[in-house]
């Protein structure tokens, strides 16, 4: 090899690559739906990375992307400073309320309810052909259940604070997250690649799951367990 | 995925400018391999097809942000060793010219800097830069050649 080559490859040596970041844990919870077990396992060691990182980061940039998952289509991320957002009611953003059978229409799915004592929800919001939404209640509190089909990670994004609690948990058989405390945003993407595009708002608390083909979102303000109690009476 | 990650993470690092973006260009590129492993052909050697995939998820990231990786040299190795003897690399590259080199690579055109970074940073053959920029073995080869060629008027 010629000086000059050599120089290059000693060169390379030196160079200040940012550290490779593990990304087995990541990509596992994204394609490993099979090994549930195994899944659970790797997502919450992220988790407690997440910690630790964020005691440990100081990046240079505001805004960094500190960590991020995927949870079916639904993408999360732990960034140091929030986008712009505001205090919005639930469906904000959403769109016209409309009938269930408008709304799966649009969706292009049937809606899995849970099992309701009581009627149903009357107002169903939709999104392309990829989203439905409506709010059920627990006890007085209004939960919003939006569902997603495919892996459209453009559609749904959540973006967390360092005080956001995020906790791996089980739904049935089902690897989610539930995030609580802090300050999230949750944003909404009506078309593919532009960020102008995304509608932002403050979110509650928030269950995330993915079964099949569906992701599953119930957002309000409720506890851990409520929510999961909530999540398991959805069957899909 | 383990023996992969840091080789996808650094050329995604170098097309896509940011680390950022490179992290999300390697983690989509493992979900696209695993999902497109029913296309591998068998008998094929796995990392080029592997960076090919996450080349062209940090390409994308790259057209959106609108940036262009400027690499630099570690601090530590910036600086003189003291009394330490210097290693064989060391003795080749003085720290005065290694900066004038990366310099130089920096100035270099787009295409030729990606080949020269790819093939002589992130140790990739010919054949798999060609392969990770969907690019003929013969364009690679001109590429390095012409980026040599004008290296070689700065390093003498």
């Amino acid at each position: 090899m010629a000086e000059l080559e050599q120089a290059l490859v000693a060169l390379g040596r030196e160079l200040d690559f940012p550290p490779a970041p593990d990304l087995s844990a990541a990509v596992r919870a994204r394609i490993d739906r099979r090994a549930r077990t195994r899944r659970w396992l790797v997502l919450a060691l992220a988790v407690v990375v997440v910690g630790i990182g964020i005691a440990m980061a100081v990046p240079d940039a505001r805004s960094a992307i500190l960590r991020f998952f995927h949870i079916g289509s639904v993408k999360v991320e732990r960034v140091d400073t929030l986008p712009r957002s505001r205090e919005a009611p639930l469906t904000a953003g959403l769109g016209t309320p409309r009938t269930r059978a408008e709304a799966e229409q649009i969706a292009g799915f049937r809606m899995i309810l849970p099992r309701f004592k009581g009627a149903p929800p009357k107002r169903y919001f939709a999104v392309r052909d990829a989203l439905i939404a409506t709010v059920i209640r627990s006890g007085s509190t209004p939960v919003l259940l939006t569902e997603l089909k495919g892996e459209q990670t453009w559609l749904s994004k959540k973006v967390t604070d360092p005080q956001t609690k995020i906790e791996g948990v089980r739904v049935g058989s089902h690897d989610g997250l539930f995030l609580s405390g802090g300050r999230h945003v949750l944003m909404y993407q009506v078309s593919p690649g532009e960020v102008g595009h995304l509608y932002t708002r403050f979110a509650g608390n928030v269950l995330i799951w993915a079964a099949g083909d569906r992701t599953f979102r119930l957002e309000g303000n409720v506890s851990r367990n409520e929510a999961i109690r909530l999540a398991r009476l959805i069957r899909g | 995925m383990h023996a992969y990650q840091a080789i996808a993470f650094r050329t995604a690092y170098l097309i896509a400018g940011g680390a950022t973006e490179a992290e999300d260009a390697a983690q989509d590129g493992f979900v696209k391999a695993w999902r497109a492993l029913g296309r591998f052909r068998p008998g094929a050697p796995f990392k080029p097809w592997l960076l090919r995939i996450v080349a062209n998820e940090a390409h994308n990231r790259r057209r959106s942000a609108g940036r262009r990786t400027r690499l630099a040299v570690r601090a530590a190795a910036a600086e003189p060793s003291g009394g330490a003897a210097p290693s064989p690399e060391a003795s080749v590259l003085d720290a005065e010219r290694r900066h004038e080199l990366l310099a130089a690579v920096n100035e270099l055109p787009d295409d030729q800097r990606l080949v020269v970074s790819l093939r002589f940073f992130a140790g990739l053959s010919e054949d798999e830069v060609a392969e990770a920029l969907g690019i003929p073995q013969g364009t690679v080869k001109s590429r390095t050649s012409r980026a040599l060629e004008r290296l070689r008027e700065t390093y003498g």
